[in-house]
């Protein structure tokens, strides 16, 4: 049985509603926080977090030339 | 057929492999690649440009968080295209079942075979996690989003 680790410990999959919020998309990264709840209750047991690194800045070799 | 100045693509790609060392280097134990990690740091910390290694300062603490951090998946061998050097990790960095109630923004990625000394700081906006899992999906290993670049 697949389980979800939440706020009281590891609880069957199908009693957790897993629910995304993208919370920033650029150029950079994309974030998404899932916040998980009881179904039967409805009560928030914790967050997962997703970070999409994109493309991040390079070093530029930039060459010296003779005097 | 005319010389063009340059700086070598070779080069860049042997720099991040280690072959060259114009400054006083280390000696090295094998030939086997080093072992990178990656640590997460508290919004509150001050890393940058400036950072010369991983230190526990303005480490996140909490719930199955391990000071150090991670060990960064390597199967990728520094590669380049056109006149780009890069490499990205092979896999994802996964925190599992943390508590990380103070809020956090980078990932520090380090070499934690020749003194922890950083190589890079990553952010991404201010986090918490609780009774969850992070993960840190890596950009695409190529020229234009490779996580290391010499271009």
């Amino acid at each position: 049985m697949d389980t979800i680790f939440t706020t009281k410990g590891f609880l069957p999959a199908d009693q957790v509603e897993m629910r995304p919020t993208v919370t920033c998309d650029d150029d950079d990264k994309t974030v998404t926080r899932v916040d998980k709840y009881l179904k039967e209750t409805g009560e928030w047991v914790g967050n997962d977090l997703h970070v999409h690194m994109k493309r991040l800045p390079a070093i530029f070799g930039e060459q010296g030339a003779f005097a | 057929m005319a010389n063009s100045q340059s700086i070598c693509t070779s080069f860049k790609t042997e720099l991040m492999n280690g072959i060259h060392a114009i400054g006083t280097t280390v000696v090295r134990g094998a030939t086997t690649k080093d072992t990178l990690k990656a640590a997460l740091f508290l919004a509150s910390a001050s890393l940058g440009a400036g950072t010369t290694a991983y230190s526990t300062t303005g480490e996140v603490t909490g719930t199955n968080y391990t000071a150090g951090g991670v060990t960064v998946t390597n199967a990728n061998a520094p590669a380049n295209s056109g006149t780009t050097a890069y490499w990205t990790p092979s896999a994802s960095l996964v925190y599992t079942n943390v508590t990380l109630s103070t809020a956090f923004d980078a990932v520090l990625i380090y070499n934690s075979t020749q003194s922890d000394k950083a190589i890079g700081v990553y952010t991404f906006g201010s986090q918490t996690v609780t009774a969850g899992t992070f993960t840190l999906t890596m950009p695409t290993n190529d020229a234009t989003t490779g996580l290391l670049r010499i271009a």
